[in-house]
């Protein structure tokens, strides 16, 4: 319980290092000055700011940039925000911001924010009233659904979102309308490590903490690149790595990453090739004897079918499929065998790519085999990406039933109906919730006729975007878009939804150790824009959703009423926030959940005493073949009888669904960077890192530009069998046979030529957690002239793009 | 002794179920990639027990039957295309996977009686890659149906 609810560190160190750090350029100085630490609660204080007028107020909130969940005060002056400071007491961040925190969070004043609905009249969008605009949502969603029940409704929402805007929509979606299909952008970004905790685990969770990397003597970054993702993350370890008794680091990327760039073993495989490399590192470690059998006998199930699975990957075979030389899988083997405090993180390089879940599952295994999991400095993250992506796990906006419920086990789901007052029969428990691909395909073949968006930007974040347009801009799709800007999706809206954001409204969210944190309203929203959760209840109001007794269906009307209701929901589950209050998150750190009578402090890490909730009436999920994605049935997972247990999921691997070949020879790998968040809605409105990275760039190997002809900023095209992206080449940092495209860059600030990575990225994705695959595809690439590019693109792409950019005409609906 | 006529009998319901789920996978790749992604995989699957069958049947023989193939022509006589014809196909395929599951409980059995252990085995091995093939396509045929069903497009 060390780490929580500390008491505030001494004002005078605090006022010191406001001093000496205070409003650093984080742009050239992306981590700031080191702090160098060692030991579990020793992170010094550094309280990092930036002030752009004296406030006249500071308001506590919590930074929404990235999954880290820093705690920060917002500084307004009049209605604006003037400024932002880490907060000194925060477990998390201990005062430090990153770069997208400390100039994104200033989006909210950008003079483009939507301030009135918009309806598409005679082809375009026009203003409308509230009601105008509600009225007509209203009416289509009772149109469709007499017509074609509430299963031709889908909803797909955000990791941007708070944890009492998803929960109400979760009682909308599910126990309202009564549909399948809800589904949030974390099916891109955390989908995966969802399901890996579930089907190892038993329940989603992180088991480990922030502060495991006080004390650890090993991380290990799987497909994670916390230096460019969780900037603030990677200080702390930076801290450590300066400080005594450093880490060693094992990077495991086909990139050169900044996180790479420090680590002792750095392993680059090629794309799609995670799981024979993890098999590797597992069939060396057991080999070796650094196990803890008396642990894997107490705890765990599937032992010896993950011994017989990885003893097929001896190291040459490794480095036959994946190109990690023998000797440096040894080397890594050694590393993380002899760790005595082994940290662990797993991200997008493992969730995007080939065989995620079992990938991810194999990072689990490797924890349980060497007993590194529940103890100070040995865990570890199945990480997520945006900053409330827990929250839609959480509440069951995505794949998932509010309170990490099993939607296959019916006493889950009674329970579920009783604590909303419906009848169960309402609970749409048919089907696992029907993910984003799936619902774009429903849309494809006139299956959903009602699709809401909010906060997200499909139109530029999911793949095969070409085909994308083409399923935004079906006629009788009836589009919603709830958003703080026009976004390249917002074009294509039936209607638009001027929604507030973050600093202008309150709420609470949870990082990916755990942390829940309070945000509160610190500004007006701009113009007439409402809160995602006044929006939502407002549609529920006006559809009278009611319960079993005739009430109102959403008995809450703020978000604390939300909160209360939504902790009901958690009593008992793994996720307990019933010991939680907006009152005990105000003032201090973040505390991580669960929070109950039992743990009244919070909870730093799970599975201490090494019991899962892997039990059959408490799991999530009676889990699936990794393999094949196919469903466990109740009484096969009971014939397992885990009772406690972790389960040792073993996968062998198959081969990418594309590969490169004679037409299209190198692989094709997207990712972020350091300066931008998801496709730049509110980072490229913050001119600092606009300037920083402004534009998209075609990463490739120095022995590839060679072959082509190119060099350091040549306008290079990059074309799959999907689409093309003519950007600038960078060279150097990637391995020879990968091409890397960041994914931030879309059109809706410059629309001259094709940019987005996902022009070029293949529909398909992991048969277990159902997430895309971005980290790979096949592509070819040449150098193009770059004379009069601009001009003579800027028509080209006007022909080709125009109707992604609002020229489309379409019939009112 | 029939064993021979059941080694002709898997081999070839195997070799039919690989048929059918690559016909499968290709005819809706455009509409479901997981179908045809994984729908290639488990044929793959198929072929390799069919081949791993070999030494088996230069030990005991086998008489080529005709049936499995007569089964899938019966079973899938039209493409089928949209929504409906993926659950068709699949419900299709599921009947082909349990003659295949059939086929080697069967000649496990036989196994047992002829104290053959690596025959067992390789009945028991490679039945429970059949079960996983009819778990798959049982999950997709659940995960598909009510909306296909009760959704009118």
């Amino acid at each position: 319980m060390r780490g929580i609810l500390q008491p505030p560190p001494v004002e005078e160190a605090e006022a010191i290092a406001r001093e000496q750090f205070a409003t650093r350029d984080s742009v050239a100085d992306i981590w700031g000055h080191p702090t160098p630490f060692y030991g579990e609660g020793q992170w010094p204080v550094r309280v990092d700011e930036r002030v752009i007028e004296a406030p006249e107020r500071w308001v506590q909130s919590t930074c929404l940039l990235c999954s880290n969940d820093c705690g920060m005060d917002i500084g307004v002056k009049g209605d604006r925000i003037v400024a932002v400071r880490g907060r000194a007491v925060d477990r998390v961040n201990r005062g430090r911001l990153g770069p997208k925190g400390m100039y994104a969070s200033f989006a909210n004043n950008s003079p483009d924010r939507l301030t009135r609905p918009l309806v598409r009249r005679d082809g375009t969008l026009q203003e409308a009233s509230w009601d105008e605009a509600m009225d007509l949502i209203v009416r289509k969603t009772k149109e469709i659904r007499s017509q074609y029940t509430a299963s031709a409704i889908g909803f797909y929402t955000s990791g941007q979102l708070f944890l009492e805007e998803y929960y109400a929509l979760a009682m909308i979606g599910k126990a309202g309308l009564g549909t399948p299909h809800m589904d949030g952008n974390t099916r891109l970004c955390t989908a995966t490590a969802a399901q890996a905790l579930i089907e190892t685990f038993g329940s989603d969770g992180q088991p480990g903490s922030y502060e495991d990397f006080d004390l650890c003597d090993t991380i290990f970054h799987v497909g994670h690149n916390p230096a460019e993702q969780q900037t603030v993350l990677w200080m702390r370890i930076l801290d450590r790595r300066r400080g005594p008794n450093p880490p060693r680091i094992v990077v495991l990327d086909p990139r050169n990453t900044f996180t790479a760039q420090e680590a002792d073993v750095h392993l680059a495989p090629y794309p799609g090739t995670n799981v024979p490399v993890l098999n590797g590192l597992l069939n060396l470690i057991i080999e070796s004897g650094q196990i803890d059998m008396p642990y894997i006998q107490a705890h765990t199930i599937g032992f010896d079918k993950l011994k017989e699975t990885v003893s097929q990957w001896p190291p040459e075979r490794v480095e036959a499929v994946s190109g990690v030389p023998a000797d440096l899988l040894r080397a890594a083997a050694s590393t993380l065998g002899s760790a005595q405090r082994l940290m662990s993180t797993v991200l997008q390089g493992v969730y995007q790519s080939n065989q995620a879940t079992a990938a991810a599952c194999q990072v689990n295994n490797l924890h349980l085999i060497r007993g590194m999991i529940g103890k100070s400095g040995a865990g570890l993250l199945q990480m997520n990406g945006q900053p409330t992506a827990q929250n839609t796990r959480e509440t069951g906006d995505d794949g998932a039933f509010t309170g990490f419920r099993n939607w296959q086990n019916p006493r889950h789901m009674e329970e579920l109906a009783r604590l909303w007052n419906v009848d169960p029969q309402v609970l749409p428990t048919w089907k696992a919730p029907t993910h984003i691909m799936q619902m774009i395909e429903h849309i494809r073949q006139g299956l959903i006729r009602m699709f809401w968006v909010t906060a997200t930007n499909p139109g530029v974040s999911l793949p095969d975007l070409p085909m994308m347009r083409e399923v935004l801009k079906k006629p009788d799709l009836f589009l919603v878009v709830q958003d703080a800007w026009m976004t390249e999706t917002a074009q294509y809206a039936s209607v638009v939804l001027p929604a507030a954001i973050w600093a202008e409204k309150t709420g609470t969210y949870t990082n990916a150790d755990r942390t829940v944190h309070v945000s509160y309203k610190a500004i007006d929203p701009p113009g007439e824009a409402r809160s995602d959760f006044d929006i939502y209840l407002d549609y529920a109001r006006r559809m009278d959703f009611r319960d079993k007794d005739g009430a109102p269906l959403i008995k809450f009307t703020t978000p604390e009423g939300a909160f209360e209701s939504f902790k009901e929901c958690t009593r008992g589950r793994p996720l307990d926030y019933s010991g939680l209050t907006y009152a005990r998150l105000t003032g201090g750190s973040g505390i991580p959940w669960p929070v109950n009578a039992q743990h009244p402090n919070g909870t730093v890490r799970l599975y201490t005493d090494g019991v899962f909730n892997t039990e059959p009436d408490h799991c999530e999920s009676y889990g699936h073949d990794l393999v094949t994605g196919a469903s466990v049935k109740e009484a096969e997972y009971r014939a397992l009888n885990p009772a406690g247990r972790a389960i040792l999921k073993a996968a062998d691997y198959v081969p990418p669904p594309e590969v490169p070949d004679a037409e299209y020879p190198l692989w094709l790998t997207t990712g972020r960077i350091v300066y931008h968040f998801h496709t730049r809605t509110k980072t490229g409105r913050a001119p600092e890192l606009n300037a920083a990275a402004p534009d998209a760039f075609v990463q490739i190997s120095a022995e590839d530009a060679r072959r082509h002809g190119i060099q350091n900023g040549d306008w290079v095209e990059v074309e799959s069998r999907r689409g093309r992206v003519i950007a600038p080449a960078s060279v150097g940092h990637i391995r020879p046979g990968v091409v890397f495209v960041p994914f931030h860059f879309g059109y809706w600030d410059y629309p001259g030529r094709p940019r987005a990575a996902n022009e070029m990225t293949i529909v398909g994705w992991d048969p277990v957690s159902k997430q895309p695959y971005f980290k790979f595809g096949a592509v070819r690439i040449r150098k193009v002239d770059g004379r009069g590019l601009t001009e003579r693109l800027g028509r080209a792409a006007e022909q080709a793009l125009g109707e992604a950019l609002g020229a489309r005409v379409r019939e009112e609906r | 002794m029939y064993v021979a006529e059941y080694l002709g009998r898997l081999q070839s319901a195997e070799e039919q179920l690989a048929e059918a789920l690559v016909a499968v996978s290709k005819r809706h790749s455009d509409t479901s990639p997981e179908v045809a992604m994984t729908g290639n995989l488990l044929s793959s699957w198929s072929r390799q027990h069919a081949a791993a069958l070999a030494p088996v049947v230069a030990h005991y023989g086998q008489r080529h039957t005709s049936q499995p193939e007569q089964l899938r022509r019966t079973l899938f006589q039209e493409p089928r295309s949209g929504g409906l014809g993926l659950l068709r196909d699949l419900q299709d395929t599921s009947i082909l996977a349990q003659e295949v599951l059939l086929d080697w409980t069967i000649l496990g059995q036989a196994a047992r009686a002829l104290r053959d252990g690596e025959l067992q085995e390789l009945c028991r091995r490679l039945g429970a890659e059949t079960q996983r093939q009819i778990d798959w396509l049982h999950t997709q045929l659940v995960e598909a149906a009510p909306e296909i069903l009760t959704v009118p497009a």
